[in-house]
């Protein structure tokens, strides 16, 4: 599967758009992600791995409204994410 | 009630906490800028986004003339108390109500991002700068700088979904690129450390929760919502003594101001 980047999680990822990860699930995707790029382990996950409920999660260009680390992934899966961020 | 009332409103909901607390994080880099364009007697400076009248009351306090505007009617009456020779209009960011050329100094603290039309208020920030006059812009580090990222994006999920973001508050880089193409040339970025430091969690979620957005989270998704993520998001960051300590930096630019 792939995720891309945008915004906020494109900066965090050292500017890479795409990133090929090999995984089946979600959770295994998330976890080989945050190892290559630790970078975004604070960005994406709260303090108990789970993805924040910030980034609102688009599979295929689909919302998903509350992704599961179980969720199934294909090689041809597409994640994207919608990250607001607020000034402060 | 028009955007900038809105804002206006939501910063000024808890206007002594942020001039008491949080305000006071981003100090670092007032004193870095004071530094770097002093001497300040002689000069006028405009505040733009001035808040409770931090940056101002320093500049005075060296000698400048100083004026600020803020959307918050509530912050504005902070600044005129601490500021006692300053003048401090409520006013929006695209329409300053001064005339051309008025000032020899510009500043925006983390302002530009708040504004509904940041080319705009950018456009009038530079009119009212003098030729040969100096504009500066304050904005906070990327992400991989700036702890306080957890807190902005957790609230940034809390705020309705059409909230508009004019200009990404986490990205330096595109308010540089909007200084450019208004025709300014920026200087390097001046990178300031700017840690927010709280002593306990009830002083950190009342500096946290003063600001215009986390109001709006409030007012969208509730109060008991927006406490338990802040709490949550700030955590990592909490010391053995029960303090807490989020490391941050401020970028900022300085830019002549040439127009022919």
């Amino acid at each position: 599967m792939n995720f891309e980047f945008t915004g906020v999680l494109l900066r965090s990822a050292g500017n890479r758009s795409s990133v090929p990860i090999p995984a089946a699930t979600l959770g295994d995707a998330l976890t080989e992600l945050t190892s290559q790029l630790p970078q975004m382990g604070r960005i994406l996950l709260d303090n108990t791995g789970q993805l924040r409920r910030a980034h609102r999660l688009f599979l295929n260009g689909e919302l998903v409204p509350n992704p599961d680390r179980t969720m199934v992934l294909s090689e041809s899966d597409r994640i994207e994410f919608l990250t607001a961020i607020a000034g402060g | 009630m028009g955007s900038a009332e809105l804002e206006g409103a939501f910063w000024g909901a808890r206007a002594q906490d942020w001039a008491d607390i949080q305000q006071r994080t981003v100090r670092p880099a007032a004193l870095a800028v004071l530094a770097e364009l002093g001497p300040w007697p002689g000069r006028t400076l405009l505040d733009i986004g001035c808040g409770a009248g931090d940056f101002a009351s320093l500049a005075s306090n060296r000698g400048a003339v100083v004026l600020g505007l803020d959307a918050s009617a509530a912050l504005i009456d902070i600044a005129r108390r601490q500021a006692p020779t300053g003048r401090f209009l409520v006013s929006d960011m695209e329409h300053i109500p001064f005339a051309d050329n008025a000032f020899t100094t510009v500043t925006t603290f983390n302002s530009l991002h708040l504004a509904s039309d940041p080319t705009l208020a950018l456009q009038e920030a530079i009119r009212v700068t003098r030729p040969g006059g100096s504009f500066v812009a304050v904005t906070w580090g990327p992400p991989s700088e700036c702890d306080a990222a957890t807190y902005l994006i957790e609230i940034g999920g809390l705020l309705p979904p059409d909230t508009p973001t004019p200009l990404d508050p986490s990205d330096p880089d595109a308010l540089k690129g909007l200084l450019t193409r208004a025709g300014l040339v920026p200087s390097p970025w001046r990178v300031v450390p700017c840690p927010w430091e709280y002593a306990d969690l009830e002083t950190a979620l009342c500096g946290l929760l003063s600001t215009g957005p986390a109001m709006r989270a409030i007012n969208h998704s509730g109060q008991i919502q927006v406490i338990e993520t802040i709490a949550e998001s700030i955590s990592p960051y909490r010391r053995g003594d029960g303090t807490y300590r989020l490391d941050n930096t401020c970028y900022y630019v300085v830019a002549t101001v040439d127009r022919k």
